[in-house]
Parts: structure tokens; sequence; C-alpha cells
């Protein structure tokens, strides 16, 4: 029974694609012996509408979600009612979408910057030196670390 | 611009990332997905409980809101639609349950009174009697079976898809339509009697 109930649905498929071969529509006709012909049932359903105006619907749909989310247009409810919401766009931020790849680019973008930093050069050492052994006179004969041991 | 930008990406997004959206709180992600769906599921609910327009809408307006109070509820690595009816489906499954625990209506009786109303044929052309016969055969089978009929023949989803829907193996799916298809051809015989 299953078998020919996949055959069914298979034999179905290819009669609404119109790819059906004509030793399959003798097939076709013996597995629908007791179905109505021509697919009246089905085109009937398929062919079906309601016709009917449901704006009401959408109107309390669309408050209940602002209920919940706020609203796009919050600015002219502060001209119209004097009072300040929430705005929806600063309650996002308190739970904002984590984008962990850009959250890595940005620290290694840091990071970079970090090791790149500005450091006091070897010259700037020397020229702070040689000042300040003008000052003070001191001994600026650079050190030989073999002189340590002695 | 940017609007006019925005609102054009938004409508390529397929209904499982309108779903992301919307629970991010993007109001035009909502408007899209009520367009793709309105029309569908209304007709879902008006011809399964029992052309009945108000309580139509008012399934429509609470299915919608079940996305709008909780959209986490639908995991957004799976297909939408079957989700959605499985959902509407277990709605109008509900609503049986309530009316037969309350006796409130009479489905059998109702359905009679409409087409004993309709069958004037002076008004009705035999298509039209055809329709509401077969419409009122329908809501005698069981929920699945008449479930599973509307969303193939009326809106073409697949017998994977249905299933899905439905909770119930591919296999099953198909048994019950080929069987709604046997007793609405017999219900259904006198419009179109054997040659």
């Amino acid at each position: 029974m299953e078998k020919n109930l996949d055959r069914y649905f298979e034999l179905e498929r290819k009669v609404l694609t119109d790819t059906i071969g004509s030793i399959e529509i003798e097939e076709w006709k013996t597995l629908n012996l007791g179905i109505m012909n021509e697919n009246k049932i089905e085109n009937t359903l398929r062919n079906d509408e309601v016709n009917s105006t449901r704006l009401h619907v959408k109107i309390k749909l669309d408050a209940a979600f602002e209920k919940k989310f706020g609203s796009d247009n919050q600015f002219n409810n502060i001209q119209q009612n004097n009072v300040i919401p929430f705005p929806n766009k600063i309650r996002q931020l308190w739970a904002p979408p984590v984008n962990w790849a850009a959250l890595a680019s940005i620290a290694a973008v840091f990071i970079v910057l970090f090791m790149l930093r500005p450091v006091p050069s070897f010259q700037e050492n020397a020229v702070f030196l040689s000042d300040s052994s003008l000052q003070y006179g001191a001994d600026t004969t650079s050190f030989i670390t073999d002189s340590l041991l002695y | 611009m940017i609007t006019i930008k925005n609102t054009l990406e938004i409508s390529n997004y397929n209904d499982e990332q309108l779903m992301f959206s919307i629970s991010n709180g993007e109001k035009k992600a909502f408007d899209l997905l009520y367009a793709r769906y309105e029309k569908k599921m209304f007709y879902f609910f008006f011809r399964k409980l029992n052309n009945n327009q108000e309580k139509s809408e008012d399934f429509l307006h609470d299915l919608f809101m079940k996305i709008i109070e909780k959209p986490e509820t639908f995991d957004t690595s799976k297909s939408f639609s079957p989700w959605f009816y499985s959902v509407a489906h277990n709605m109008v499954k509900n609503e049986y349950k309530k009316m037969e625990v309350r006796k409130i209506m009479d489905t059998e009786s109702d359905t009679t009174q409409m087409v004993n109303r309709a069958l004037d044929p002076m008004q009705c052309t035999e298509e039209q009697l055809f329709k509401q016969r077969l419409f009122i055969e329908l809501s005698h089978l069981n929920q699945d079976s008449s479930t599973a009929f509307i969303m193939k023949y009326h809106e073409g989803y697949s017998i994977e898809e249905i299933a899905t829907a439905l909770n119930i193996k591919e296999g099953t799916v198909k048994s019950k339509l080929f069987y709604a298809k046997q007793v609405l051809s017999k219900k259904l015989e006198m419009f179109h009697p054997k040659k």
C-alpha cells in the first residue's frame, strides 16, 4: 500500500507538471479508481479564494508591536503629548546583538595600535643625557660591560 | 534614501531572516511577514472554522500576536512555514477541544443549516453548490487530514513540509491525503456521477 501511495503522489506531481508519459497515464487512471475524475476536488481547492478586508486586524497588531518594541515616530509623540518616551534605539543598546567578528576586528586594531605606539627613541635619550651632562658635568663616558668586572 | 535601501534589502529576506529581524524589533520585517502570510493563514482559519469570518480574524490576530510576544519560540535554523502552520493547526485543534467540552457549537447542525440555506438552485450554480458541499465534507474529516488537504491542494506545500507541520511521518501524510480524497469523492459523487 505504501509503495502504491509513493507511486500515486509521484504520478500526481507528474500530472501537475505535465510531465506524465502515455504509459504512466494508464497507471494513473488505475491508481485513481474511486477518486473523482479530472482532479475536480483538488482544482476547486486550488482556485478557491476568500475575499475580505482585515485592516482592523493589522491596526491592532501594529499597536501591539509598538507597545512592545517602541515606535519609530517617537519625536511626533513628544510634540503631541509633551512626554518623552523611552526611545527604542536606546532600549536596544541595553541588549545589542553581539557581532563577535566585529568585536575581534576592533580588538585586533587596538592591539596593533598599542604595539606601534610612539616610544622615546635612542637619539632622544642621547640628547637628554648630553643636556644633563652639560648642566651637571656628569661623566658621559659610555659603559663597557667588561669594565664592571673590575 | 537609507529607508528605501533598507526596505529593498529586507524585501529580499527569507521568512527565517525576517523572524530574526522581528525579534530585534524591526517593524518592516513584521510588515513584510504579515503581507506574505496574512491571506493564506486567514484562508486556513476560515475553512477550518466553518467559514466563520469573525472567529478567523480573531485567530489570525492571535497567531501573529504569538510572533510579536515571543518571536524567540521559533528556531531560526528551521523552516518557518511548517512551524507557522503547526502553531495555527494547534490553535484550531484546541478550539475544537474547547467546543467539545462546552458543547456550545454543534458543527453538524450549523453546517447543515448553512447548506440548507444555500441549496437553492435558483441562486447557486452547480459549481458553487459543489464547492459548498466540498468544504462541509472537508470539515467532517479529522483535523490532521483536513489541514494536510488544505496545505497540499490550496497552498501547494510538499508532503515533507506537511509532515513537519503536523509532526507525523511522510507516509502517514500520504495515506491521510489519499483517504481524504477517497472519502470526499464518495461524498460528492452526486455532483459527478460515474459514467
